[in-house]
C-alpha cells in the first residue's frame, strides 16, 4: 500500500467513529448515517492528495455535513413539529439507554437547520463563525438558530449561546 | 455542570451499537474512480506562465492531436517534461472558448472543448478544459472528459471543478448532451443556476458552469437537474 494509503486508512481507523456518529445525529437513521460516512471518506481520498497535509478532518466534516444536508434537498424548514417529548428530570449518564433514546427522539423535533447548527456547535465544538461558514449562513443566523434549537430542547445555554438577534432566517 | 454541558456529554455519548467500519477497499476503490476523471495539468516550474503545460495523468489518457482551430497557440511554447505521458500541444481549441468573466491574475477562466482519442474510450472524442485565456493564448489548468459510454448520450458529462488551482478557484463546470436551457443544483437548501453557453462544436452540447460566489466547491453540489426551454425538466 503507498504511504498515502497507509495515513488515508489510518486518517478513516481515527475518524470514522466520529464523523458516522455526527452523520448519525444528523440524519436520525444509523444506515444514512455510514452510508453519508463512506460517501465523505470516498471524496476525501478522491482530494486526499490535496488535503492530506493541510485539515483532512475539516474536509472530510464539511463533505459529510453538506452532503447530508443536500440529501435533504428541500428547503429549510423552520419547525418540524410542535410536539416535543418529555424530557428525563436530568440527563444522567448513568442512564444512557434512556438518554440516547431521548435525545434521538427530540433531535427529530428540530429543523434540519437547526439540527445543522446543534451538530456543528455542539458535537464538533466548533466556534459559531465556522458554523456559519460551514453553512453559508451569517453568523446572526447561527445564532439565533441555535438559541431557537435549544430552547426548543429545553437546554439551558450559556451566554454566548443565548439568542442576540431575532430573525432566524 | 450545567444544562448545556449535559446536552452536550449526551450529543458525545457512543452509540449503543459500534457503528458499522467503513468500507475501506470500497472506499479507495470508488475514490480512485472519482480521481480518475480528471487529468490535472501543471505548468512546470518557471515557465508556468508560457503555454507548455506538463500533463498529469492519474488515469493513463493520451490526448489525440487536435486539428488546427481557430484559437492563437500560446507564444514560445517551451518544451515540457511529462511524467506519465507525451507533452499535449499548444492548446487548441475544438468550437468556441466560452469566457466566464472571472478575471485573475493568468488572464480570463475560460471553458474549452479539446479532442480526446482514448482507445479504451471509444465513444469519448471530446472532453473539457478550464483554463486562462490571456490575449490570445491559452493555458489549460484542469481537464475533463466522461470516462463511461458515449459522451454524447443524453444528459450531463464531465462535471468537475470547484477547487483551488494555481491559488485561483476554478469553477465547478462541465456539460449537458441535449436541449438544455437552465441547469441548476441545490447548495445549502437554496437553489442556484448555472451559466450556459452553446457550444458551437456541436449544437446539441451546452457548456455550464457555476460561479465560484455561488458554488465554491464540488463537495457542496447536489445532484444537477437540467430544463428545457419550455421549463420542462430533463432529468430526474
Amino acid at each position: 500500500m503507498a504511504r498515502g494509503d497507509e495515513e488515508f486508512a489510518e486518517f478513516v481507523r481515527a475518524s470514522s467513529a466520529r464523523l458516522t456518529h455526527a452523520a448519525f445525529l444528523l440524519t436520525g437513521d444509523r444506515h444514512q448515517a455510514e452510508d453519508a460516512a463512506q460517501t465523505a471518506f470516498t471524496r476525501t481520498y478522491a482530494a486526499w492528495s490535496r488535503v492530506r497535509h493541510k485539515d483532512a478532518y475539516g474536509y472530510a466534516r464539511t463533505v459529510l455535513v453538506n452532503h447530508v444536508i443536500d440529501g435533504w434537498r428541500r428547503p429549510i424548514r423552520e419547525y418540524a413539529t410542535e410536539a416535543m417529548p418529555e424530557r428525563q428530570d436530568r440527563l444522567d449518564v448513568d442512564k444512557a439507554v434512556t438518554q440516547r433514546a431521548w435525545l434521538t427522539e427530540v433531535l427529530r423535533t428540530l429543523t434540519d437547520r437547526e439540527r445543522a447548527v446543534v451538530v456543528l456547535r455542539h458535537f464538533f465544538d466548533l466556534p459559531e463563525a465556522d458554523v456559519a461558514r460551514e453553512l453559508g449562513v451569517s453568523l446572526g443566523t447561527v445564532k439565533s438558530t441555535n438559541s431557537r434549537a435549544l430552547a426548543k430542547l429545553r437546554v439551558e445555554a450559556d451566554p454566548e449561546d443565548t439568542l442576540i438577534g431575532r430573525s432566524g432566517r | 455542570m450545567n444544562d448545556l454541558d449535559d446536552f452536550r456529554a449526551a450529543l458525545r455519548q457512543p452509540p449503543e451499537e459500534p457503528f458499522a467500519e467503513p468500507d475501506l477497499a470500497r472506499i479507495m476503490a470508488d475514490g480512485t474512480r472519482l480521481r480518475r476523471r480528471r487529468r490535472v495539468l501543471t505548468g512546470t516550474a518557471g515557465v508556468a506562465a508560457a503555454a507548455a503545460v506538463v500533463l498529469v495523468v492519474v488515469f493513463a489518457i493520451q490526448l489525440r492531436q487536435p486539428a488546427p482551430a481557430p484559437v492563437a497557440r500560446p507564444p514560445s511554447p517551451a518544451p515540457a517534461v511529462s511524467t506519465t505521458s507525451p507533452v499535449p500541444p499548444a492548446e487548441q481549441a475544438i468550437g468556441n472558448v466560452v469566457g466566464t468573466g472571472i478575471q485573475t491574475r493568468s488572464g480570463e477562466i475560460v471553458i474549452f472543448a479539446r479532442a480526446v482519442d482514448v482507445p479504451k474510450l471509444p465513444g469519448v472524442r471530446f472532453g473539457l478544459v478550464a483554463g486562462f485565456r490571456s490575449g490570445t493564448s491559452l493555458q489549460a489548468v484542469l481537464a475533463t472528459n466522461e470516462y463511461r459510454g458515449s459522451d454524447r448520450s443524453f444528459g450531463f458529462h464531465a462535471t468537475d471543478g470547484g477547487e483551488v488551482i494555481r491559488d485561483q478557484v476554478i469553477p465547478v463546470f462541465g456539460y449537458f448532451a441535449g436541449p438544455a436551457a437552465k441547469i441548476t443544483t441545490v447548495v445549502h437548501g437554496q437553489t442556484v443556476e448555472a451559466h450556459l453557453a452553446q457550444w458551437t462544436g456541436d449544437p446539441d452540447v451546452v457548456i455550464f458552469w457555476f460561479h465560484p460566489d455561488a458554488v465554491p466547491n464540488s463537495a457542496v453540489l447536489s445532484p444537477l437537474t437540467a430544463y428545457d426551454a419550455n421549463g420542462k425538466r430533463l432529468t430526474k
